[in-house]
């Protein structure tokens, strides 16, 4: 009977109104109860009638604590008609009607290229640039606590997968727009697209991206080995001159296990095996940028080195070509 | 010279050498960044807080989107409107003064079922909805999108305006603290006057003094907080407070050039918080098992309010733990984070009782 009174409830008042009227319920039971229970102390046993008291008032309190933040819960949302209309459509005060919005900085942060797969954070990058955005707003920053080698070059790969998955995604408005999961979609992916090309261009771009993967996939063992042939190379030159200068010919040269990027130099951050100023704890501060124009030009990077005492900075410049093998 | 991408749209073409035909679509790319921190022996780096700090800094000089969104590497964007969702409540009447809009956490990846409640339901679709009717939901750590202003530790504009009990019960809780910092209140006050323009020589003295103390020695940083209150602010209209007037950011951005990395370079060195009041009254809060909740907490405080916005396709998405050990080690973390935040409230509230 009672059951079917709040259902009642429920359905003329709705559901808020009749959430808060069962806690104005329960409260004004609780308060009678709570005054029956004090107002009869049971004189046979005092320390258990004492520590009931106890307990209901704790349960009662801590019952009003989670019940009261709930009272009034809200329902929003957007119209983004409205946004658009005001802010990318021409007006007398922008007459050319680009976009007013303010700029949006993504922050992405990792730690460690071992526990989060820089598959993921490469997907979770091409999502965030083929986000539905003014572009020239939109900017978004990685961070690499392990300053990693590896999460940089797979950074790169995903900036040169980019040309080609966020003008995928814009015309032929993808959702979601993060590679893996759209791939991976169970239903039909033709429905509601319109354009011819659909089809050809889906299978382009699939066979684009698992090619992306692969090459993800041997950015480990493609690092390593590049280092070690620089190693290598290091070392070959140290003995040259040993054996030129003629001091010590016993011993053999030290050479720091160094790792190296693609361009022939020190990787600034972490190396493979740390070393002084390249190990988790201890390393530079690197900014690189791989992606800024919309050209296929150059891949500028700056990184900042201890000298000494002094702080420079050092330009380092590769060309996409070169990032992206 | 290194320049963001131009503010014309930029057509591709039908040529042989692209994969696909990209006739009348826009193939301009945002800007990419890859930073990673400087790291010493010997220095604190404050784990996840600390590189979003140095996020904050660099950005703001490389950028300065006077708003920003927080992800975690495994999360993504599932709806690609989900940017501009959140920008129709900044832009919104009295949008001024809301400091983050939360969207909730969804996962993929849990068993239909849902046996280790990976969605947390009660709490993402009860407790967080719960809350926007009162101050607005806590910042959960990721899916957030900030205002730079308030992550700088600004006060919220008209933050002393009567409007209602709720901003009526902020007053009281500002006048109650500004009785123990009477002192550091009134600086504030008046460096956020310098900043919205009309500066007088004093306040000019006291702005000099007081922002490399707070903010750190970079001066291109300093210059850049007054252009972010500015760009944040809703359209001016009928009913808008400090409004900007329409098409003052449709000029395109300034290219960035050596100086301008030399110096984000600088702002992320080890040595840069040394002395300042970075994570401690602004960006992330330092010394919490969860920076999130506790950074959200201090916005709060100040009488700014936050929005929760559920959307109908999801926002963002992440991977949820599948195994029962995973779940386990999540639920451990986040109860040992509660219980430590807890215990520092009654701490917090001790020193109080003993100031009072």
């Amino acid at each position: 009977m009672l059951l079917f009174f709040f259902f009642l409830l429920f359905f003329v008042m709705g559901f808020v109104v009749a959430f808060r009227l069962l806690v104005l319920i329960r409260l004004v039971v609780l308060v009678l109860f709570l005054t029956w229970r004090i107002s009869h102390p049971n004189t046979d046993a005092v320390w258990l009638w004492g520590m009931s008291v106890v307990c209901e008032v704790w349960f009662a309190f801590s019952w009003i604590l989670d019940q009261f933040p709930k009272l009034c819960p809200i329902n929003r949302s957007t119209d983004l008609q409205v946004l658009k209309e005001k802010f990318e459509m021409p007006t007398p005060e922008n007459p050319s009607g680009r976009s007013d919005l303010p700029g949006i900085d993504v922050f992405v942060s990792t730690a460690d290229p071992e526990k989060e797969p820089p598959i993921t954070t490469a997907n979770t990058i091409l999502s965030i640039l083929a986000a539905e955005y003014p572009l020239e707003k939109l900017c978004c920053y990685l961070s690499d606590d392990g300053g990693a080698l590896l999460t940089f070059e797979a950074l790169a790969e995903a900036a040169s997968f980019a040309r080609v998955w966020v003008p995928f995604c814009r015309k032929h408005l993808i959702e979601p727009r993060n590679p893996e999961t759209y791939f991976l979609l169970r239903r039909d992916p033709t429905k509601n697209k319109v354009r011819h090309d659909f089809v050809k261009d889906r299978r382009q771009v699939k066979r684009e991206y698992d090619e992306f993967k692969v090459r993800i996939n041997g950015l480990p063992e493609g690092i390593r080995r590049r280092s070690d042939a620089y190693n290598a190379h290091e070392e070959i030159l140290a003995k040259r001159t040993q054996l030129e200068t003629g001091i010590n010919g016993s011993d053999a040269p030290k050479v720091p296990k160094a790792t190296w990027m693609a361009d022939g130099t020190h990787w600034p951050g972490t190396w493979i095996q740390s070393a002084k100023e390249h190990s988790r704890g201890d390393h530079a501060g690197i900014i690189q940028v791989p992606l800024i124009t919309h050209t296929h030009s150059a891949v500028c990077g700056y990184y900042a080195s201890y000298v000494g005492q002094g702080f420079c900075i050092l330009p380092l410049k590769l060309t996409s070509s070169e990032v992206s093998r | 010279m290194l320049s963001p991408p131009t503010s014309e749209p930029l057509m591709g073409s039908s040529d042989d050498a692209n994969i696909i035909d990209t006739t009348d679509i826009d193939i301009r790319l945002p800007m990419l960044v890859y930073m990673s921190r400087e790291k010493r022996p010997g220095y604190d780096h404050n784990k996840k807080a600390g590189a979003m700090n140095a996020l904050v800094r660099t950005s703001a000089i490389m950028s300065n989107g006077p708003f920003m969104l927080n992800l975690d590497c495994d999360h993504y964007i599932f709806n690609s409107n989900a940017l501009r969702e959140a920008m129709c409540f900044f832009m919104d009447r009295g949008g001024d003064r809301i400091c983050y809009v939360q969207f909730p956490q969804r996962f993929e990846g849990v068993d239909p079922n849902d046996r280790y409640a990976n969605h947390n339901t009660v709490f993402f679709d009860v407790n967080m909805r719960a809350l926007d009717g009162l101050q607005g939901p806590v910042y959960v750590g990721t899916g957030c999108v900030f205002r730079r202003m308030a992550l700088y530790g600004f006060d919220p504009p008209r933050a002393r305006d009567h409007g209602g009990c709720w901003s009526f019960c902020c007053c009281c809780c500002s006048r109650e603290k500004s009785k123990m910092k009477t002192l550091k209140k009134s600086q504030r006050g008046a460096e956020v006057a310098a900043l919205a323009g009309g500066m007088s020589d004093e306040d000019e003295d006291v702005e000099a003094v007081m922002l490399p103390k707070q903010y750190g020695s970079s001066v291109i940083f300093a210059a850049s907080i007054a252009v972010a209150d500015y760009q944040g602010r809703p359209l001016a209209d009928k009913g808008v407070h400090n409004g900007r007037p329409a098409g003052a950011l449709t000029v395109p951005r300034e290219p960035l050039d050596t100086s301008l990395v030399a110096e984000a370079i600088n702002v992320i060195s080890c040595f840069y918080e040394d002395k300042t009041e970075w994570g401690s009254r602004v960006g992330w809060i330092y010394g919490s098992v969860t920076e999130d909740v506790v950074t959200g907490y201090r916005m709060h405080n100040r009488g700014w309010r936050s929005i929760y916005c559920v959307t109908k396709r999801d926002a963002f998405r992440g991977t949820a733990p599948i195994n029962l050990t995973d779940r386990l080690h999540q639920v451990c973390f986040l109860s040992r984070a509660s219980v430590s935040k807890s215990l520092t409230f009654q701490h917090s509230l001790m020193n109080h009782l003993v100031v009072l």
